[in-house]
């Protein structure tokens, strides 16, 4: 599990552009933009606010964007939100473990599973990332309770897939969730199929910037790890090349690529 | 003229490129609450790229250009049934509702969903629980004996629920009864193991009291087993003990079918010569099962599952029967077989379960000779649909019970030497019922949810008609607490056996009250219940029981320390007493305390070890105050206390203890494990043996301290 908490901390994400609505040309059409949308690009924000969070010690760019996303609770019932402060709780539980705050992380990562259970009429991305954000918790919980945990995350990924079977994010943290399994488990036996379909599919089969659209770089690296630990030089070489050209900034993805050259 | 129209033309038709026509269509989006939807898709669907998304008042101005005047506006959202606009039609501004997409979660709700076992059992025991739990003894059915509920006082696999007899409570797996579902049965039912083998199981359910109408057949409580319907990895296993041989196969045939098959050889010399003298009341024991299991999804709308065990058992043990000491002989062969068709359609399931079961015993004991042939089918149709917040169940089945009684029994009870006069008893009872039910579980709120249900077999019966009843009403604090308050009148029919040879039907009045506190590192647990059941069966020599009424307080508490130690604790107090012939008694299992704890540490990287203690008060049973001796039997009569129940069995007290280490290799493993019983070598009084003219006795103890270990190969692939 450390192994996952290593690769996100590490994730550099490329920032690219979701926003269907037209680029804001002056600072005041931007910020009447985000007044009326204010939850364009959240995903990528809260990625950036993470990186920056490392790169400074500092996590409170992080801290802005939930003060933000409260702020809009108070003013709108939006269903989303609760979806964003939890993918926002899964990143700032990630900060809070590598910088050794195991009791705050876990308690972030409780609330959020919390949050998201509480959700009605849960969508396919909704399961993705409660199963996500479940997997990340095992590391806190015992030997006991972490056959539990699976099971129910592996539920969400069950009701994720008939909501929505070409959804890339549940095929990524479907994934996630084989190559993480001992072998001695059954673990890794599909963990290529997985992210190869995670990223045969669209991020989103309609652009929209409020909404999630993770999962196609995650899925990069993975399947790049993957080769390298199943020593597959070929296949990883091969990846690592399309993985590069997508995402250049990607450091992890750069640092597994120098292994394999 | 030409160039006049020519330049016309030429003119509008680049008037017509340099200003083309736009088409602007606003509107709001809306969910069925009128709150605005943020972030909705709004395009035309010839190209999802010149869309917009509606503000956070839900509105939106998207500007076409006229070419899409002929195509189709595309409202969507996450979660929302989307909506198509021919823009040709559109004149006005647009006022859109969006409806939950319920036709898609509803199936997944449905499917995996089932409400009255996931609000109103009170307890869900998963696989691993059968495993990691110390007192389960890694039997499906020994793990429901750690709960509070569970008043087994006879180290049998047999659920016994807040003080009622086991017949009284049923086992249902994957929708079908199985009656007695234990191996090593002797005469009075009792049996040591469970039928079922826990890689097999999914989950199980337990209805300490209140057992749910959809399944019925129960005035006691329920316990619902599922199989599993989903494999994780193919594996193979192959074990070894001081007792037993077995192998059992999981494999994926597809990526939708998967079977498991499994085998048991068992064995008792190793296991009698090393437990000498402490195992010297056995003889011989022995045991030859096999079991099939193959679950697909033949569709997306439909599984199916069809599950089959044989068994052939046998034991050999010495025995008394009053004042006669003997050997008591015991063969059973029995199959059974289940088949599940569960077709999901929209927001519905129709479901279908049938099943056989053929038993084939016979015991020896003195001039006992027992020959009973059992036959069962069941069959049930049900249908569940989801309205909403609420989901309706209703369903009939058929169960045909068919049992021949064809016995040689003592003509007086005290007299069993195999030269004593015999009476021959041959019954042949039949039972047919069709039954139906109706069930709704009402979600009142986010904290309320109401259920309530009847019962009868008034369709068809060949028996007296019967309605059962029921409510109950779980509240959810929280995530962590709730409440649960369920009550209703039950029935059930007997189970015919050599002391009580026809059908009965037998009923409950039942009202209980649970709370569980469910925490992240541990779990708490209370009830209060109460029950009294009306009966008609024959208590051997002291008179026929007219009710037994118990209540009584459940307590249990789980905690996890840090990563590997698990401890467990429960105390019950259960006040029993019990009409018979006309008089009011203290009931065999009037406990002031039943405690039962266990501490384990499980570390799969060092060593899994754990201890578990249970304490109560010894049972009651009737004096024998005189005897009187009979020239004709050549035996003493007893003569039973006027006050039945007038003593106790001492206190019993048992610690057990067990080991574990798992070895891993390459992606398989070997598990060591060794469990010793009774630890103490405690005397647990089981019943007391007489000497010829009823002075004295000896008690003979429960099981006394035993040793048993093994081998566990898991090869994976």
């Amino acid at each position: 599990m450390k192994t996952i908490v290593l690769l996100s901390l590490l994730f550099k994400l490329s920032a690219p552009n979701f926003s269907l609505v037209s680029q804001a040309s002056t600072p005041q059409l931007q910020e009447v933009q985000q007044q009326e949308f204010p939850l364009n690009g959240i995903q990528d924000s809260i990625s950036k606010a993470f990186d920056l969070a490392f790169a400074e010690k500092d996590p409170s760019g992080l801290d802005k964007i939930k003060n933000n996303l409260d702020a809009l609770s108070q003013k709108r019932n939006l269903r989303i939100l609760t979806y964003w402060k939890a993918y926002w709780g899964y990143y700032k539980a990630i900060y809070f473990y590598a910088n050794k705050q195991e009791k705050e992380s876990e308690a972030l990562v409780d609330e959020y599973i919390k949050s998201l259970e509480t959700i009605e009429n849960k969508t396919a991305e909704d399961y993705a990332l409660l199963a996500l954000i479940r997997g990340f918790s095992i590391q806190f919980k015992s030997f006991i309770r972490a056959p539990f945990i699976s099971s129910k995350a592996a539920s969400d990924l069950k009701k994720a897939t008939e909501l929505d079977p070409e959804n890339p994010r549940v095929f990524y943290v479907k994934a996630s969730s084989d190559f993480y399994t001992p072998k001695t488990f059954g673990g890794g036996k599909k963990t290529e199929e997985l992210l190869t379909k995670a990223l045969a599919l669209p991020a989103q089969k309609i652009s929209n910037a409020t909404l999630p659209s993770w999962g196609h770089e995650e899925a990069y690296e993975m399947l790049l790890r993957y080769y390298i630990r199943e020593g597959m030089k070929e296949k990883a070489l091969k990846i690592y090349s399309e993985a590069s050209t997508k995402y250049p900034e990607n450091y992890n993805i750069e640092r597994m690529g120098e292994r394999i050259k | 003229m030409k160039t006049i129209i020519s330049l016309f033309v030429t003119t509008a038709l680049y008037s017509a490129m340099a200003f083309p026509q736009s088409i602007t269509i606003t509107g709001t989006v809306m969910d069925k609450d009128e709150q605005p939807i943020y972030g909705a898709n709004i395009y035309p669907s010839g190209n999802p790229l010149k869309g917009v998304i509606s503000d956070l008042d839900g509105a939106f101005t998207l500007e076409l250009n006229s070419a899409f005047k002929n195509d189709t506006l595309i409202i969507s959202y996450i979660g929302f049934e989307t909506i198509r606009i021919p823009i040709a039609t559109i004149e006005q501004a647009l006022s859109i509702t969006l409806k939950i997409n319920t036709q898609s979660l509803s199936d997944i709700q449905v499917v995996a969903r089932d409400p009255i076992a996931e609000n109103f059992s009170v307890k869900k025991i998963e696989k691993l629980d059968i495993y990691t739990e110390p007192l389960a003894q890694a039997d499906p059915l020994k793990a429901i004996t750690i709960l509070p509920a569970s008043t087994n006082t006879d180290e049998s696999a047999n659920p016994s629920l807040r003080g009622s007899d086991g017949d009284r409570s049923r086992v249902v797996l994957n929708g079908v009864p199985i009656y007695e579902p234990v191996r090593f049965s002797q005469i009075n039912g009792t049996g040591y193991f469970s039928v079922l083998n826990p890689e097999i199981i999914k989950e199980q359910y337990v209805y300490a009291s209140n057992p749910p109408v959809s399944l019925g057949n129960s005035s006691a409580g329920l316990v619902q087993v599922s199989t599993i319907d989903k494999l994780t990895f193919n594996q193979l296993q192959i074990s070894t003990s001081l007792a037993s041989t077995g192998a059992f196969l999981s494999q994926g045939i597809s990526e939708k079918t998967f079977f498991q098959l499994y085998g048991n050889n068992q064995f008792s010399k190793a296991f009698i010569d090393l437990n000498s003298p402490n195992a010297d009341h056995l003889n011989s024991f022995g045991t030859q099962d096999v079991g099939f299991n193959i679950h697909s999804d033949v569709s997306k709308n439909l599984s199916i599952n069809f599950f089959t065990y044989t068994v052939k058992e046998d034991f050999n043990i010495n025995a008394q029967i009053f004042t006669y000491p003997g050997k008591a002989i015991a063969q059973t062969k029995r199959n059974f077989s289940i088949l599940n068709a569960r077709y999901i359609h929209s927001n519905s399931i129709i479901s279908f379960n049938g099943s056989y079961d053929i038993r084939q015993e016979n015991f020896r004991l003195g001039n006992i000779d027992s020959d009973n042939h059992r036959f069962t089918t069941y069959s049930s149709l049900n249908y569940q649909v989801s309205l909403g917040a609420n989901t309706i169940e209703t369903g009939l089945n058929h169960n045909h019970n068919h049992i021949t009684i064809d016995d040689q029994t003592s003509e007086f009870f005290y007299a069993a030497s195999p030269s004593s006069p015999i009476d021959s008893v041959s019954s042949n009872p039949r039972r047919n019922s069709l039954e139906s039910f109706f069930h709704v579980t009402q979600k009142l709120s986010e904290s309320w949810i109401l259920s309530s249900g009847i019962r009868t077999n008034a369709l068809y019966n060949d028996t007296n008609t019967y309605w059962t009843s029921q409510l109950g009403i779980r509240y959810y604090l929280n995530n962590e607490h709730s409440f649960l308050l369920s009550g209703g009148k039950y029935h059930n029919y007997n189970t015919p056996n050599s002391f009580n040879t026809e059908y009965f039907l037998q009923s409950s009045y039942q009202a209980a009250l649970d709370y569980t506190w469910r925490g992240s590192a541990h779990n708490f647990y209370v009830a209060l219940f109460y029950k009294k059941e009306n009966d008609n069966s024959d208590i051997q020599n002291l008179g026929t029981r007219n009710f037994l009424q118990s209540s009584g307080l459940e307590i249990a508490y789980d905690r996890i320390f840090g990563n590997w130690i698990k401890f467990y604790t429960s105390f019950s107090f259960l006040d029993q007493k019990e009409k018979i012939s006309g008089e009011i008694y203290q009931g065999t299992k009037d406990l002031d305390y039943f405690v039962k704890s266990s501490i384990s540490y499980n570390n799969p990287n060092v060593v899994g070890i754990s201890f578990s203690f249970i304490t109560r008060p010894g049972t009651h049973y009737t004096e024998i105050t005189s005897a009187n001796y009979d020239p004709n039997t050549d035996f003493y009569k007893p003569e039973f206390s006027s006050v039945i129940n007038n003593l106790s069995y001492s206190e019993y007290n048992i610690l057990n203890f067990s080991l574990n280490k798992i070895i891993p290799f390459r992606d398989n493993s070997i598990i060591a494990f060794l469990s010793v019983n009774n630890l103490l070598n405690t005397h647990n009084e089981q019943i007391l043996n007489y000497n010829r003219d009823y002075t004295s006795y000896e008690a003979e103890p429960f099981q006394l301290r035993s040793v048993y270990f093994g081998l566990v190969l898991n090869l994976n692939y």
